[in-house]
C-alpha cells in the first residue's frame, strides 16, 4: 500500500514538473499557427523523454554513477569536455529563459515591474535550493504546477473539434510554409526533450538514495507520470488551437498564454494557471541550475549532492549559485525572455546527441549493468529516438534560418 | 604492487572514493610500467590538472588553463574497484580534494552551510 | 517582434506587419471581453494590454522605417494607420485596466481593426 502511495506521488510531482517554459512557449505557437496538425510531434517527444529518463534512471541506481559520469567514461576527456562545455552553455541558456519565464509569470499575477521581480526570482530560487531539502523541492514545485491541469479543463471547455485532434496525432502538414512547420517540429521534440531534464533525473535518483528495489518506481514514475504530463503539453495546444488559430492570433507573449485559461475559465481560471506556470518554471529553474552544478562536478570528480551539506560539496554549492546569478546576468539585459526560450530550445536540440548515445552505450554495458541492462524493448525504442534526434539535430540551425526562427 | 593493464584501463575517467566514500576527483591518467617489455603493469593513478597534457589537444587546452596540482596515488592504494575507485585512506592523505578543500572555506561564511 | 528590416519594403513583410497589427487587436479584442465582463485581474489586463500595445506599436514604427516602393505606398499608408488605432486602443485598454465601459469600447474597436 505504501509502495503504491508513493509511486503515486513521484508520478505527480512528475506530472506538474514536465512543462517548463519551452513547452508553454511552443506547444502554444504551434496550436495557434497549425491547430492539430502537430499534436504527433508532442508525443514523439514524449516518448523520447520516457526512454532516456527510464534508461538513465536505470543506469544511475545500479551504478550509482549520474548521467553526465557516462559521458566522460564514454567519450573520453576531451570529447567529454566538449560535450560539458556545450552543455552548459545551452543549460545556462535555459536557465536564462525560466528565469525570464518566473518574473513574466510573478509580472502578470502581481503587476511589479519586471527587473525587480527578476531580482526576487533569483534571490527566492536560491533560498529554496539552500534551505530545502531535495525531496521536498521536487515535491512542492511538481504538486503546485498541477494547476496547470486547468488548461486541460479549459481545452475541453472550449469544444475542439476531437475529430480534428485525432487527427493531428497523424503526422501530416496542410500548410503552405514547410519550413515553419518544421521549425516547431523540431521545437516541440527539443522543448520535451531538454538535456537538462535527463541529467537531473539521473542525478536525482542517486540524491534520493534509490536502490534496484526501487526501479519498479522509476519506470512507473518515467511512463506514466511523463505520459500525463505530456498531456499538458495536448491542452495547452489544443487552448491555442481553439482560441487563436481561428482569429489568426500569433502569440508572442507569457500573458496570451493566461489568457488560454482567462477566456473559458474566467478569473480562477486565469490564477490557476498562472500560478501553475509560476511553480512549474521555478522547478525547472531549480532542476536546470542543479544540472549545471552535477555535470560540471560529475566531469571533474567533485562531491557533489543536495543529500551532502554545503560544506562537504563546496564547490558542488557553488556551481549552482554561479549558474543562478549568470542566469540572472543574461536576462536582466532587456533581451526577451520567450525569445531566449526559443533560442535555448533549438540549440538544446543540436547539442541532445551528445547526451543521449552516452547514456544509451552505457545501459547496454554488462559490465556496468550487470542483468539490468537495456533488453530488446529498451534497445527498440532507444536506437529508434536516437534516430529521431540525429536527424533532427542536424537539421535544426538549417531549418532556424530559412523559417526565419519560425516566423516564416 | 602494480595491477594488470585491463582492469585499469577500464577505470580510466571513473570516480575516486576515499576510505570514507566522498568523491575526491577521477582518474585522470595512468602511470605504466614495463611497457616496451610488452609486459604493461599499472604503477600509479594520476590526478590533477597537468595530467589533463596527456589527454589529447583539449585535454592540454584545459591542462592550461586550470590551476592545481598533480597527485600520483600508488595502485597499492586500491583498496577495491565496484561503481568507483575505493581509495585505503581519507582524501587529504593522498593530496586529493584540495579544491574543495579551499572552496569550502568560502561556502562556511553563508548561515547554515552545516547543515 | 520587428522582423530583420532591409532597407525598401517588400510585399511579404508588408504583410506580416500588417498580420501582427491585426493579430495584437484580435488578441486585444478578447482581453478587453474579459475586462467588459469582470472576467479578469487587474494586474493581468494591465501588464497583457500594454504588452500588446507594444506589439501594435512595434510593428507600426518597423513600417514607418522602411522606404515602400511607388506600388506599396497606399497599402504602407492603410498599414501604419491602422498600427497607431490599435496600438491607441491598447494603450486606452493599458490605461484602464478595470474600466468596463472603456473596455467594451475598445472592444468593438479593436475587433474591426482585427479584419
Amino acid at each position: 500500500m505504501k509502495k503504491i502511495f508513493e509511486i503515486a506521488l513521484g508520478i505527480l510531482a512528475a506530472i506538474g514538473g514536465f512543462v517548463d517554459i519551452g513547452d508553454i512557449v511552443f506547444n502554444t505557437v504551434a496550436g495557434a499557427l497549425f491547430q492539430y496538425q502537430l499534436l504527433w510531434a508532442v508525443v514523439i517527444g514524449v516518448g523520447a523523454i520516457i526512454t532516456y529518463s527510464e534508461m538513465c534512471g536505470r543506469v544511475a541506481v545500479v551504478s550509482q554513477r549520474a548521467a553526465f559520469d557516462a559521458v566522460r567514461e564514454r567519450l573520453g576527456f576531451g570529447v567529454g569536455l566538449l560535450a560539458l562545455v556545450a552543455g552548459q552553455l545551452v543549460n545556462l541558456l535555459t536557465l536564462a529563459a525560466e528565469i525570464g519565464g518566473i518574473a513574466l509569470a510573478l509580472q502578470l499575477l502581481a503587476g511589479l515591474p519586471f527587473r525587480v521581480l527578476l531580482v526576487i526570482a533569483v534571490l527566492a530560487m536560491g533560498l529554496v535550493i539552500w534551505a530545502m531539502p531535495f525531496e521536498w523541492i521536487e515535491r512542492v514545485f511538481g504538486y503546485i504546477g498541477l494547476a496547470l491541469l486547468v488548461f486541460a479543463v479549459g481545452a475541453i471547455k472550449l469544444h475542439p473539434d476531437w475529430g480534428g485532434v485525432a487527427s493531428g496525432f497523424v503526422p501530416h502538414a496542410d500548410t503552405s510554409d514547410l519550413a515553419v512547420y518544421l521549425f516547431f517540429v523540431v521545437g516541440l521534440l527539443g522543448a520535451a526533450t531538454v538535456p537538462y531534464e535527463v541529467y537531473f533525473y539521473s542525478s536525482g535518483a542517486i540524491e534520493e538514495r534509490w536502490t534496484p528495489k526501487d526501479l519498479g518506481i522509476n519506470k512507473a514514475n518515467a511512463i506514466i507520470g511523463y505520459s500525463l504530463g505530456g498531456l499538458l503539453s495536448f491542452a495547452l495546444m489544443i487552448t491555442a488551437a481553439e482560441l487563436f488559430y481561428p482569429r489568426e492570433i500569433s502569440p508572442e507573449t507569457l500573458g496570451s498564454v493566461g489568457l488560454g485559461a482567462n477566456v473559458p475559465l474566467g478569473e480562477i481560471g486565469l490564477l490557476l494557471a498562472l500560478i501553475g506556470i509560476l511553480f512549474a518554471v521555478s522547478g525547472a529553474a531549480i532542476d536546470t541550475a542543479f544540472s549545471g552544478a552535477y555535470n560540471l562536478a560529475q566531469f571533474f570528480g567533485w562531491e557533489w549532492g543536495k543529500y551532502r551539506t554545503a560544506v562537504e560539496a563546496p564547490r558542488f554549492t557553488l556551481a549552482w549559485m554561479v549558474m543562478l546569478i549568470l542566469g540572472f546576468l543574461i536576462v536582466v539585459t532587456g533581451v526577451d525572455p520567450i525569445q531566449v526560450t526559443e533560442y535555448s530550445v533549438i540549440f538544446s536540440v543540436v547539442a541532445l546527441p551528445a547526451t543521449y548515445i552516452p547514456i544509451l552505450l552505457v545501459a547496454n554495458d554488462r559490465a556496468y549493468m550487470g542483468n539490468y541492462a537495456n533488453g530488446g524493448v529498451a534497445n527498440v525504442f532507444g536506437i529508434f529516438y536516437l534516430v529521431v534526434i540525429l536527424v533532427v539535430a542536424v537539421a535544426a540551425i538549417p531549418l532556424m534560418i530559412i523559417s526565419n526562427m519560425g516566423q516564416g | 604492487m602494480s595491477g594488470p593493464v585491463d582492469l585499469a584501463l577500464g577505470i580510466l575517467d571513473h570516480q575516486l572514493l576515499d576510505s570514507e566514500g566522498r568523491r575526491c576527483g577521477n582518474v585522470d591518467d595512468l602511470e605504466l610500467e614495463r611497457v616496451r617489455e610488452g609486459d604493461p603493469r599499472v604503477e600509479a593513478i594520476l590526478a590533477g590538472p597537468p595530467v589533463w597534457r596527456g589527454r589529447g589537444a583539449i585535454g592540454r587546452l584545459a591542462a592550461a588553463l586550470a590551476r592545481g596540482r598533480t597527485v600520483r596515488v600508488p595502485w597499492s592504494e586500491v583498496e577495491k574497484v565496484d561503481s568507483g575507485v575505493r581509495l585505503k585512506q581519507p582524501a587529504e592523505a593522498y593530496g586529493l580534494g584540495r579544491g574543495d578543500t579551499r572552496a569550502r572555506k568560502l561556502v562556511a561564511w553563508i548561515p547554515g552551510a552545516e547543515r | 517582434m520587428a522582423c530583420g528590416s532591409s532597407s525598401t519594403l517588400t510585399a511579404k513583410s508588408l504583410q506580416q506587419q500588417s498580420d501582427a497589427v491585426k493579430s495584437a487587436a484580435a488578441e486585444g479584442a478578447l482581453l478587453a471581453q474579459q475586462i467588459a465582463h469582470e472576467e479578469t485581474t487587474e494586474p493581468f489586463a494591465r501588464i497583457h494590454a500594454g504588452e500588446l500595445a507594444d506589439q501594435a506599436k512595434a510593428a507600426g514604427q518597423s513600417l514607418t522605417m522602411t522606404r515602400a516602393p511607388a506600388a506599396l505606398q497606399a497599402e504602407k499608408r492603410k498599414a501604419v494607420a491602422a498600427a497607431r488605432a490599435t496600438s491607441a486602443a491598447l494603450e486606452a485598454l493599458h490605461q484602464a485596466p478595470d474600466d468596463q465601459a472603456v473596455a467594451e469600447r475598445v472592444e468593438r474597436r479593436l475587433k474591426a481593426l482585427s479584419q
